[in-house]
């Protein structure tokens, strides 16, 4: 049973609520004006292009208009875009909810597949149910060691049940916005809701245009960092390099969007490559596995702990993370910059 | 005469044991795996109707670790891996001495013969591992816990909970995080600590590692990562992560001790080098090499002592077993 109106508005995304604006589809939204326009203002909003914003003053136009929007965001084709907008409605989510008594959040919990109950002035759930929640592992505040654990029951203070809601949804929003980018034809777009999605798309590149996308570009393999570029060469010798290299070659490639195949090729080289093995190992780091855990890059300071950084010199001597090195070497070879990736080069081939 | 020696003690093990002890639950269901000792090729892919048949099977072969999978398939012996059918994998956490941070240089512990107080410190984390964590925390029932002695060098627990069996690897890593403290906020304990009264008594009492840790300090330990130190226990991750994992299967021999892979009932008074020996009245000429740095450590009532080294004598076969395989003796006529 959909909720009330006044909760609707609040949470579209609730049990029930599809029910209210099936048979609405990128193909026929342009017949739903309003519609139209609240979605459009609302991924502007939430995107930081405008300022204004607009409150559907009916629970209908609230579900359709969130639905419409995450449909349009998945339709501009930019996992960053979506990643963004992502973003943006988990954060709205934490807010949302911090003005709401605790009861609703258990309902709203439930509809994201979070089994959770209130408990006096906490909430609990199962170890089970904890364990098989997804994509919580980078915020530290929903890790077990920081929670009370007692037979096999977690409980969260209020504030930290908040902030797993609104992880968990934001992780069920890209998975969506990004199963249906790749299900979505172009040609089932109305093309007056394909201008408003190009107008959206162009302004958010302009906005963040100052940034590289780094996805978007082919590979420069010369101005991959010196790690990176160092432990590859090891392997293109036909050395064994450690399984913490390997791990750094693995998630870099894969983060900037290198194919699982196109990652194998430069493990292919070692003495001891199975592909069978290592096909299963590296579609376990990009997510595409059991877990869905997609592995991130290690930052250098771990990577200098676990002797697998290679280089302290120029760029790396303060350099944080791999991928940022990729990232403004880039921006300064884009900027003519001769010696753009070139640091600690000559000390390896 | 050596070989003689452990291979008459493997082959009347085999032949004498009751078939019904090397049972575990889904035994049809699980993989099973032998590794020769000099650890070259591994036989696996191997599946058995029952316990008989298995039996069978040991009497049969060359002298050879036994392992069998911690998870269970659908066609265990289907060798290609994506085709096995998975259904699920009990949960294995591994103590060996060779990965306890205290332990792992210790000469003696790494030629693989361990003391008294060796013995404690594993038997230690193996009782907190499964009364703090798995039963006070985790809310396991002692009925899906069951823990084995490894037949050298620790022991190893199993968590056999059927809503767990299809737990992702992603869910594995956080219990593991969990018991090894790698998750662990230390700033967030610190904040607490410097918080007052009623909120402090809150904060601390709170199950879980807050109350762990403010229990230890409580104890006269002074620092916070100290008391982390001395709670969070070095499991392997490896082990527990793997879903395919083939483990020491219930009582068979190790192949490298001649000891019984057996399961321990009582943690506290199990005694490794008295226990896990094979029961035999038999006695065997041996000659001691090089004890010294094994002095005062017994086996099977049998003192090691630097007094014993290089000299001929007869002991238990079992213990003849035990030593001629860990390189501490040779079989004589
Ligand atoms: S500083 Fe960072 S990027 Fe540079 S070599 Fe070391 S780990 Fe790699």
């Amino acid at each position: 049973m959909p909720a009330g109106s006044e909760v609707l508005k609040k949470y579209p995304f609730l049990r029930g609520a599809e029910e209210l604006v099936e048979g609405l589809s990128l193909t026929n939204l342009s017949d739903f004006p309003r519609v139209l326009e609240l979605a459009e203002k609302k991924i502007r909003y939430m995107l930081g292009l405008s300022g204004e914003r607009d409150y559907p003053m009916d629970k209908r136009d609230a579900v359709a208009a969130f639905s419409a929007s995450l449909a349009m965001a998945s339709a501009t084709g930019s996992r960053r875009l979506i990643r963004s907008y992502a973003s943006a409605l988990s954060r709205e989510l934490e807010k949302e909810l911090s003005t709401d008594a605790p009861d609703i959040y258990e309902e709203v919990a439930a509809s994201l597949g979070v089994k959770a109950q209130l408990d006096g002035k906490e909430f609990k759930m199962s170890l089970l149910d904890y364990l098989s929640l997804k994509g919580i592992d980078n915020e530290p505040d929903l890790l077990l060691p920081q929670l009370k654990v007692e037979h096999g029951v977690v409980y969260f203070q209020v504030n930290v049940f908040r902030k797993l809601v609104s992880t968990v949804f934001r992780r069920t929003l890209v998975e969506k916005m990004e199963s249906q980018m790749r299900e979505l034809s172009a040609a089932a777009i109305d093309p007056k809701v394909k201008d408003a999605i190009a107008s959206i798309s162009a302004e958010f590149s302009k906005r963040r245009g100052e940034e590289v996308d780094i996805s978007s570009l082919s590979p420069i393999e010369s101005l991959f960092p010196p790690c990176v570029k160092f432990w590859i060469s090891q392997m293109n010798k036909g050395i064994n390099i450690p399984h913490q290299a390997r791990f750094l070659v693995a998630t870099f490639l894969l983060s900037i969007d290198m194919s699982v195949d196109d990652v194998l090729k430069y493990f292919s080289h070692t003495p001891d490559y199975d592909e069978h093995i290592a096909r299963y190992q590296i579609e376990d780091l990009a997510g595409q596995r059991g877990s869905g855990k997609k592995y991130s890059v290690p930052r250098c300071e771990t990577l200098r702990t676990s002797g697998v950084c290679t280089c302290r010199q120029g760029l790396c001597q303060h350099m944080t993370h791999p991928l940022l090195y990729y990232k403004i070497s880039i921006q300064k070879r884009l900027n003519g910059d001769p010696n753009a990736g070139r640091d600690c080069a000559g000390s390896f081939s | 005469m050596q070989e003689e020696i452990v291979r008459a003690h493997f082959h009347e093990y085999y032949a004498g044991i009751d078939a019904e002890k090397l049972f575990i639950p889904d035994l049809p269901k699980r993989e099973f795996g032998f590794l020769r000792p000099d650890k070259r090729e591994m036989i696996r892919h191997l599946s058995f109707y029952d316990v008989s048949s298995l039996k069978s099977y040991l009497m049969s072969i060359p002298i050879s670790h036994v392992y069998s999978s911690t998870a269970i398939y659908r066609d265990p012996s289907n060798k290609d891996m994506n085709a096995k059918g998975w259904e699920g994998s009990d949960m294995v956490f591994e103590f060996d001495a060779d990965h306890v941070k205290q332990l792992k240089d210790k000469p003696n512990v790494r030629s693989g013969v361990l003391d008294g107080s060796d013995w404690s410190l594993i038997k230690d984390h193996t009782w907190r591992l499964v009364n703090d964590f798995l039963l006070d925390d985790f809310g396991f029932s002692q009925n899906d816990i069951s823990i084995n002695f490894s037949g050298n060098r620790g022991f190893h627990v199993r968590v056999s909970s059927k809503p767990y069996l299809q737990l992702s690897q992603e869910g594995r890593r956080r219990l593991a995080s969990y018991i090894n403290g790698a998750d662990l906020d230390v700033d967030l304990i610190y904040s607490k600590l410097k918080q007052r009264g009623r909120a402090k008594i809150i904060a601390l009492s709170q199950p879980g590692w807050m109350s762990k840790v403010a229990k230890v300090i409580g104890d006269g330990q002074n620092s916070v990562e100290e008391a982390i130190d001395s709670i969070a226990l070095d499991i392997d991750e490896n082990v527990l992560l793997d879903l395919h994992r083939l483990i020491r299967h219930v009582n068979t021999l190790h192949a490298s001790t001649g000891m019984i892979v057996m399961p321990v009932r009582d943690l506290e008074s199990f005694v490794p080098y008295e226990d896990a020996l094979v029961p035999c009245d038999e006695e065997v000429r041996v000659k001691f090499g090089d004890l010294r740095p094994y002095s005062g450590i017994s086996v099977g009532g049998l003192t090691l002592s630097e007094g014993l080294s290089g000299k001929d004598m007869r002991v238990n076969r079992s213990v003849a077993v035990f030593l001629v395989l860990k390189g501490l003796a040779q079989g004589n006529n």
